[in-house]
């Protein structure tokens, strides 16, 4: 649960971070389209949703929020080091952690 | 100077964060650094390694005997048990003529370990809390902690493009750029962790600069007001010796209290008197609020004289703060993020301490005034010189020889002078060179600093050593790469800017 909130957030952080015209250029040289943009946009905020959804099922509320935030701290830091020397690498490691994070949640909540 | 609201409130950032950011960025390294207080400590006691692990009721057992044996007089004992499977010593501390005395015992042995005098981590968090000055210091802190929530607020209010420059670093723009970049970025995506631990510091020791409450309803005693929160079972000694149960006895009944493997702390209070109280204090790393849930029985008869689980809940509010700022909750992940957002807070204060100079150089460019000369230097020692100072400590604990006597004291008195040589490397070395070299001898300590670790008696791969030294060399590494990029950059700018040489003309 640990492993799919720092993933959930960098994942989430990432998708929101690339649904942005600054750095969607940043990849394509070019704006993104709406339908992109949406689609981005949604995915980064379903990602920290289940990033906390992971932190309450490790430490419950009160200290899953504390964790929840500086797990996002983090993540957004790692994503914006990362950013000016391999965006490419941000979207694969955000890619990569997505899926982490929905395999974590998925596992626990069917086993 | 002051036209509008946005300009008023960028020159109070830019005011504010200058004059305290130069002791805030020391009080938000050591601050950091005492969130692995326990961690420093085992690695500055290597000796403690030879702790093994042994059943509580038998770890309680020996430590009892061992007291009996070295501290029969005295006026209270205190034990704190290792939590269940961790091999870790037991601590002994007890009062006798109104003095304290630690030691270190092996559960396993029931001996004492021999440990060299430091501080250990303690150092940072007494550093941190009241610049090791009492109570001035505690009043200087919070003066700090109020100034930075000044910074923090105006520095939301400047700062336009929130949103927008969420995640943008552009290293390899012109300095002032990147630098602010790297500034924007460490407080705004940080920025809940620099507000709840600013509000929270100021909130824990409010009753020393808010002490209005206490005069008028406790006679001005902060213990008299503890007394009605904290439900206390001390009781005056008889000078009646007595036969006393043994203390292990006493968990079984503790623990169906307090709940199972949570008994933390032992304390016993008149010990072989006929008034001896035995008092078991929960641990409370499981919860936010830094409360000790406690159950205390007599230690003659083993009667139950009462316990405390439930609390005031306007002192729980208040305890949750305090746990909050202390993160002992959560276990490591939490102290690593906890960590790592304390990182991003230093390095938000050190870069709007650079940037302080950049813009300036902007702006008045013809030509740097006194002050702007003294202002580059002063950043210098107060960011690099205390970076070296802090790591200075860790090398001192391990190079110091263990015989010395005031061993502790001189590991941390030697710690002003080291900082004090900074300042005058600063002073002395044109600020564009003094940067590089402190930030490469700051690298070059912290790099280095697992290997005297292996050298001294360190293990590599043992648990609270290794986070120390993979810390060390992480932010070692790192100050590296910071060292590089100055370099490369003084070079360009000199091939570029700047056709005299000597120290003035890196200025501009």
């Amino acid at each position: 649960m640990i492993l799919a909130g720092l993933f959930g957030t960098f994942a989430g952080l990432a998708a929101l971070c690339f649904a942005t015209d600054r750095h969607y250029r940043q990849l394509r040289n070019r704006a993104p389209s709406r339908a992109m943009q949406a689609a981005l946009q949604t995915a980064g905020i379903a990602l920290l949703v289940i990033a906390a959804v992971a932190c309450r099922a490790e430490w419950g509320w009160a200290m899953g929020i504390v964790a929840w935030f500086g797990m996002a701290t983090v993540g957004g830091l790692v994503i914006a080091l990362l950013l000016p020397w391999a965006p490419w690498g941000g979207v694969l490691l955000g890619l990569l952690g997505a899926f982490a994070a929905i395999r974590y949640v998925a596992a626990t909540a069917s086993g | 100077m002051k036209g509008s609201f946005t300009r008023s409130m960028a020159w109070l950032h830019t005011w504010c964060g200058l004059l305290f950011g130069w002791l805030l960025f020391a009080v938000f390294l050591t601050g950091t650094l005492a969130i692995f207080e326990h961690e420093i400590s085992a690695w500055m006691r290597p000796e403690l390694r030879q702790a093994n692990t042994a059943p509580r009721e038998m770890a309680l057992a020996r430590a009892e005997s061992l007291l009996l044996q070295t501290a029969p007089r005295a006026t209270s004992w205190r034990i704190t048990l290792p939590a269940a499977d961790d091999a870790e010593p037991v601590v002994l501390r007890w009062r006798e003529a109104e003095a304290f005395t630690t030691r270190y015992m092996n559960p396993a042995t029931g001996e004492v370990i021999p440990v060299r005098d430091t501080e250990g981590g303690e150092f940072f968090v007494d550093f941190h809390a009241n610049l090791m000055a009492g109570n001035t210091g505690l009043w200087i802190v919070a003066g700090m902690g109020m100034a930075m929530l000044a910074a923090l607020v105006s520095g939301i209010v400047i700062h336009k493009r929130i949103f927008r420059d969420f995640f943008t670093f552009r290293p390899s723009m012109r300095a002032q750029r990147a630098w602010m970049d790297g500034h924007t970025l460490a407080s705004v995506l940080a920025l809940p962790f620099h507000l709840m631990i600013t509000y929270t510091g100021l909130a824990m020791s409010f009753t020393v600069y808010m002490p209005v409450g206490i005069t008028m309803f406790f006679d001005g005693s902060a213990a008299a007001l503890r007394a009605q929160v904290v439900t206390q079972f001390e009781r005056p000694a008889a000078h009646q010796p007595a036969e006393m149960l043994p203390l292990a006895h006493f968990l079984a009944p503790a623990e169906a209290i307090l709940g199972r493997d949570s008994a933390e702390t032992v304390v016993v209070r008149n010990p072989g008197d006929t008034q001896m109280v035995v008092e078991i204090f929960r641990r409370f790393d499981d919860r936010i609020a830094a409360v000790a849930d406690h159950a205390a029985f007599d230690g003659v008869s083993g009667a139950p004289l009462g316990s405390q689980t439930i609390w005031n809940r306007s002192v729980l509010a208040w305890r949750v703060m305090v746990g909050l700022h202390m993160a002992q909750f959560g276990g490591d992940v939490l102290r690593w993020l906890y960590f790592l957002s304390g990182l991003a807070s230093t390095a938000m204060i050190g870069s709007g301490l650079i940037l302080f100079v950049l813009k300036r150089r902007v702006t008045h460019s013809m030509e740097a005034s006194r002050f702007d000369h003294a202002v580059e230097r002063v950043n210098v020692a107060a960011v690099a010189g205390v970076l070296i100072a802090c790591l200075a400590y860790f090398w001192l604990n391990r190079l110091l020889p263990a015989g010395l006597t005031e061993r502790g004291a001189w590991e941390m008195g030697l710690l002003l002078p080291i900082w004090l040589v900074t300042l005058l490397h600063a002073m002395l070395r044109p600020p564009a060179r003094a940067w590089i070299e402190q930030i490469s001898v700051a690298a070059v300590l912290s790099c280095t600093l697992p290997i005297v670790n292996l050298m001294t008696g360190g293990l590599p791969l043992a648990g609270a050593e290794l986070g120390v030294d993979a810390a060390a060399l992480g932010c070692g590494l790192a100050f590296g790469l910071l060292a590089w990029r100055m370099t490369r950059r003084s070079r360009c700018g000199r091939n570029i800017v700047a056709p005299t040489s000597g120290p003035l003309s890196r200025y501009r």
